[in-house]
């Protein structure tokens, strides 16, 4: 398999981690290219002891959480007003997929990234316990906790705004 | 303790959070990021002096295949990018998508992808160096030694998950036959995902899919019977009004 091969095997999956990762609409493309040059840098030192897909999401960890610090520089300098419709998009979103999204971004992040991956990527325990080095009884805790916020929103089908999972969260 | 059941294949759990993150987890890209973020990929490693984008001198690129895709992503790079449950993925290699869903997405040690003397792995690359959530980073696991007892519950649980990644991809190559106007090519798909998946996650997509690769394909009347038996079976599906017609 070459790199091009590779690429289109996983354009999708880093497309869709990234955003589910918190990645903005707009940053996207640029977010994945630059996952795909990281990935062709380092791949020779890939060791294959575990799945391609589990090596490639943590390298879209780490460029999800560089995109979401300067996208949170950059709202620190919006005004007031425009910090409002950001954060009243959840009400107007109708879109099953924003819909998701705009939930996920309620969440605090630890449980954020359990819950993509285990729930929509299908990892399994062990698997995100090793990459992200924490105990498996971590990952089910985490996984616990960002699914009762999961439940309360998807009964109610609105925000729920007393949950304590959502309470203070950044999104 | 084997993992919990997933949220979208537990019966329960309350219908519309299984909807939610079925749509959620069968999403695919818009058709033209693919081609687009490659143009960018090859135009960075062609800046920055690397020959060919390419892991291991030993798997040679095809130059003609990447002239050929620089050639569709000029054809295909317009426009915003934008995220769409109702977009496909771009597939200049559809093959490649449906070998994925087809052998999984794993690649063997073995495989041409690894440097036969691999360099040393730097900082960010270190298997004790661990993802902490805001300051993530890549960590390669450890081979410590497990026990077969855990290690059959793992390849349990490595089953499992990779289940349903193999299923979107496949749904995904569905799609994108549908889109290209193969209605039987996506017909076969559908019938494939049916018979690999006996216990599927995402069997609502997939019949939605088939009712529209069945009107593609002029079998209109069949594709009402099922669109029928669609909204019977799932009544409160969001993909209803595009059954229907």
């Amino acid at each position: 398999m070459n790199f091009r091969e590779l690429y289109d095997a996983q354009f999708s999956f880093v497309w869709r981690s990234l955003r589910r990762l918190g990645v903005l609409e707009t940053d996207l493309g640029d977010a994945s290219q630059e996952v795909f040059l990281v990935v062709h840098r380092k791949l020779a030192e890939f060791e294959g002891r575990s799945k391609i897909t589990t090596w490639i999401f943590g390298i879209c960890l780490r460029i999800a959480a560089d995109r979401r610090r300067s996208a949170a520089r950059d709202r620190r300098h919006q005004s007031p007003e425009e910090h409002v419709i950001a954060d009243n998009s959840f009400s107007r979103s109708r879109d099953a997929a924003h819909l998701v999204g705009e939930l996920l971004g309620r969440l605090p992040y630890e449980q954020r990234v359990v819950f993509v991956m285990f729930e929509l990527e299908g990892f399994s325990g062990d698997e995100i316990a090793e990459l992200l080095a924490v105990p498996v009884g971590t990952v089910r805790s985490r996984l616990r906790l960002a699914r009762d916020s999961f439940r309360c929103w998807a009964d109610a089908r609105q925000p729920c705004e007393t949950h304590p999972s959502l309470q203070g969260a950044v999104p | 303790m084997s993992d919990p059941k997933r949220l979208l294949a537990s019966a329960e759990e309350s219908a519309s959070l299984r909807q939610l993150l079925k749509l959620e987890a069968s999403a695919t890209p818009p058709s033209f990021a693919s081609a687009s973020v490659w143009k960018s990929v090859w135009n960075e490693l062609g800046s920055h002096g690397v020959a060919s984008p390419i892991a291991s001198a030993s798997a040679p690129v095809s130059v003609i295949t990447m002239k050929s895709a620089l050639g569709i992503v000029g054809l295909l790079a317009a426009g915003s990018v934008l995220y769409s449950l109702s977009d496909i993925p771009h597939g200049n290699d559809v093959r490649a998508i449906a070998e994925r869903a087809g052998s999984a997405i794993e690649i063997p040690p073995e495989t041409t992808l690894l440097s036969p003397d691999p360099s040393p792995v730097s900082s960010a690359a270190s298997p004790h160096e661990a993802l902490s959530i805001e300051e993530t980073s890549v960590s390669k696991p450890t081979a410590r030694p497990v026990a077969p007892v855990v290690q059959a519950s793992r390849a349990r649980n490595n089953e499992a998950s990779s289940s349903l990644r193999d299923e979107a991809a496949l749904l995904e190559s569905a799609r994108y036959e549908l889109q290209m106007g193969r209605g039987e090519r996506a017909l076969a798909l559908t019938l494939e995902h049916k018979k690999r998946f006996s216990h599927a996650c995402l069997t609502e997509e997939r019949k939605v899919i088939e009712i529209e690769a069945l009107r593609h394909s002029g079998k209109g009347a069949q594709a009402n019977d099922q669109a029928k038996a669609f909204a019977r079976e799932y009544p409160d599906s969001v993909h209803l009004e595009r059954v229907e017609h």
